[in-house]
């Protein structure tokens, strides 16, 4: 075979046709599986969006497929194979009526954008002291890894409690040492303590994971290069900007991206901690409480449908910036 | 003669084996989610169990149970696909969407005649849809006032309030005796348990508003609706009542450890109170009860959330005679006798049940006994109530900020009535 640069390309032998196609056999149930849990979902959420989708419609299909043959007669109109009402974008519309979905927008980024910042800032700081070896080091790293251990659901308990108005423990901590003038703050009534709340609890549910992730992306850090960095005179935050920082960035990014995409997707903690308030609905409480408490399944999928276009986007620009700086360290 | 054998033995192997199948026993199966937790189960549990004593021949399956957080997803899920227990225990706001479903038996053909008529007619209306009964009364569970001795002695309070008005006023005495005491507590937790929003309708009812008008337009801003809540913001930025987002769960410890002088919860819960109380001894000796008070004396503010019984499409009819034999036993005086003697303060809307039962009780029933006779059954029938019920969780979070009430409320109202309008 010849392009048209007139480069020769020698075609594939039988054998090697054979075993991609045997290949293919192989990975077809595992593609079949995800297209059954995935892909369909994902389409039938895309498609009911745009129609009235509520408790009354479940029992049914969503196609009446009796009717293939009149449609196909030509007697009746495609749409009437349709068993739900087409409702004019009013899931969609009806979110931006009140701006409801962009403080659930709002409301999403401030928890991602603070949970995950601060776990990074604070992952970092206490694997640097980690890897720094320390005395007593492994038990103190065994000890970080406790709050990762506890399931989501009893962190949210914990945490309500401790910041209940009249009984929790840090309301009083807080009005000993002077933080605090009174001594029973409502952390759920003010809407920054409301966010304050579920993100603390978040961070230190999550710290662990963030902790080990940069924990070993640190210990694979060639030493002869921070020697180097020495040797040139470069101060411990210079060695760290310009050596180990970029040495670590294939971690940095994919344990962030995880922690963002986890962060988006968090339910139980909020749901757990501050129930339906306003101050803390995300995306992911509101697309539940609007199918599954309102049985308003239509509007819920909008939501989750806005809520995969977001992720798309930053998906994408994250790959972006992933391929500018790919090969800096290089 | 072989044929005319061959053909004898053959109907008796029919007949013995038809009357095998009638002496089989009927299985219904039978779900709340009382039964499944652990403090219910016994009581629940025991009421089916007397059934089965009483009704040889008949076994009430009720292994599938799940915590009330799921129940109601779970319960509208299984029976949409047809896969429901036959009988389940629901809430009569739950009623609206199971309606939408489709999913309920006319129970109007099986139960009989004499158990309808010994139920009060707002018991039976408010269960019967187009002319059909699509759900059994079972029974009510009213609320009324808990109030601490101790902490009205301090006050120098000597007489119960006898209307709502005094009640506030006591309130506000009260909250004066410390920083970490509250007058009165009104239960409104932000979703987390459940949203309880509806309890400010006793507030409402004293003042004279009501959720609903007179035509079924939501009515969260006329004068008395300004008033009931402007006085709840102020119980609140006064401290005299806890902050909004508290469940009953959270005033019940508060009420045991003696932070609370009055708030209302159901006979069944004192004992939760009491189990948060340093001395259990000493909260009994200071604990009384009394009903809601309205505007004024005798006429209470309290409400009645009416728990039903319900069967789905799924069971068979040749067993719907069975299941309304069930249906019956389970809302007659044996088994209401066995939530009193499980203090879990169930009253029934049917009136022999009500003399057999509640004739000789002790106080505290009497007191529930007398909240039920003025108390008012929930506005549940919009399909949306229980939205209605956060939006208004919402509403009061927002005027625990400071928030203008008149705003607030009309914001309030204008989401609700968008949604009662989409029905």
């Amino acid at each position: 075979m010849q392009t048209r640069a007139g480069q020769v390309i020698n075609p594939r032998s039988p054998t090697q046709r054979a075993d991609s196609l045997f290949g293919f056999v192989l990975v077809l149930p595992a593609l079949l599986a995800l297209l059954v849990v995935i892909a369909l979902p994902i389409l039938k959420g895309i498609f009911v969006s745009f129609f009235s989708y509520k408790l009354k419609n479940i029992s049914g299909s969503l196609f009446d497929f009796s009717r293939l043959p009149d449609v196909l007669s030509g007697k009746d109109d495609i749409n009437s194979l349709l068993t739900l009402q087409w409702n004019d974008f009013a899931n969609y519309t009806s979110l931006f009526k009140r701006g409801e979905i962009l403080k659930y927008f709002g409301n999403t980024l401030e928890f991602v954008i603070l949970t995950v910042g601060i776990q990074l800032i604070l992952g970092m700081a206490i694997a640097l002291l980690l890897n720094s070896r320390i005395r007593g080091c492994g038990l103190f790293r065994s000890i970080m890894l406790i709050p990762w251990t506890i399931p989501s659901v009893v962190v949210a308990i914990l945490w309500r409690w401790m910041i209940h108005q009249d009984f929790g423990v840090i309301n009083y901590v807080a009005y000993v040492m002077g933080f605090s003038e009174q001594l029973n703050v409502s952390w759920q009534v003010s809407n920054s303590l409301a966010m304050a709340s579920i993100v603390m609890a978040s961070v230190w549910r999550q710290l662990p994971y963030m902790m080990v992730m940069l924990l070993a992306g640190l210990q694979s850090v060639d030493s002869s290069l921070e020697e180097a960095a020495h040797i040139d005179g470069a101060n411990g935050w210079k060695t760290f900007l310009n050596v180990i920082l970029p040495s670590i960035r294939p971690v940095l990014i994919t344990s962030t991206w995880i922690a963002v995409m986890n962060n988006f997707q968090m339910y139980t903690i909020i749901a757990n901690m501050n129930g339906t308030g306003a101050a803390t609905m995300t995306l992911s409480i509101a697309a539940y409480q609007e199918a599954f408490k309102s049985y308003n399944f239509g509007k819920g999928a909008a939501i989750g449908v806005m809520w995969l276009a977001l992720l798309f986007i930053i998906t994408l620009l994250s790959n972006k910036l992933n391929d500018r700086y790919a090969n800096d360290y290089q | 003669m072989k044929k005319f054998l061959a053909l004898v033995l053959t109907m008796i192997l029919l007949v013995s084996v038809s009357s095998f199948a009638l002496a089989e026993d009927v299985t219904i199966g039978w779900t709340s989610w009382a039964l499944a937790e652990e403090k219910l189960l016994p009581v629940y549990a025991g009421s089916a169990d007397a059934f089965m004593a009483d009704n040889p021949g008949i076994t009430v399956d009720y292994s599938q149970s799940n915590p009330y957080a799921s129940y109601l997803d779970q319960l509208l899920t299984a029976a949409s696909a047809g896969n429901a227990p036959y009988v389940a225990h629901i809430k009569a706001e739950w009623l609206p969407q199971f309606l939408e479903l489709g999913v309920l038996k006319d129970l109007t053909p099986y139960i009989s005649a004499d158990v309808i008529a010994d139920y009060s007619p707002s018991a039976i209306e408010g269960a019967t849809v187009d002319g059909k009964m699509v759900a059994m009364p079972w029974f009510g569970n009213t609320y009324a006032m808990y109030y601490n001795k101790a902490l009205l002695a301090q006050a120098g309070i000597e007489t119960l309030p006898q209307s709502w008005d005094e009640l506030i006023e006591d309130a506000y005495k009260i909250a004066a005796l410390g920083d970490d005491i509250y007058g009165l507590a009104i239960p409104n937790s932000n979703g987390v348990e459940a949203g309880e929003g509806y309890n400010v309708f006793p507030a409402l009812w004293a003042n004279g508003g009501d959720f609903l008008d007179a035509e079924g337009k939501i009515n969260l801003t006329d004068e008395a609706a300004i008033k009931t809540f402007t006085q709840i913001q102020k119980l609140v930025v006064d401290k005299v009542s806890p902050t909004v987002g508290n469940s009953f769960k959270d005033l019940r410890n508060l009420f045991g450890q003696g932070k609370i002088a009055f708030y209302w919860d159901l006979e069944g819960t004192v004992s939760a109170a009491a189990a948060a109380a340093p001395d259990e001894a000493k909260f009994y000796e200071d604990f009384g009860c009394f009903v809601i008070p309205g505007a004024d004396t005798p006429n209470g503010s309290g409400y009645v959330i009416n728990h039903y019984l319900v069967v789905f499409n799924n069971c068979p009819d040749e067993i719907m005679p069975q299941v309304a034999t069930f249906l019956e036993y389970m809302s007659d005086a044996r088994v209401i006798q066995i939530f009193k003697d499980g203090n879990q303060g169930k009253m029934s809307s049917r009136e022999s049940v009500m003399e057999k039962v509640f004739t000789e009780v002790g106080e505290i029933t009497r007191v529930y006994v007398d909240a039920m006779k003025t108390a008012r059954p929930l506005p549940v029938s919009g399909l949306h109530f229980m939205d209605a019920d956060k939006e208004i969780v919402n509403a009061l979070t927002r005027l625990a900020q400071g928030e203008d009430v008149a705003a607030v409320m009309a914001d309030c109202q204008s989401i609700i009535q968008e949604m009662y309008d989409e029905e």
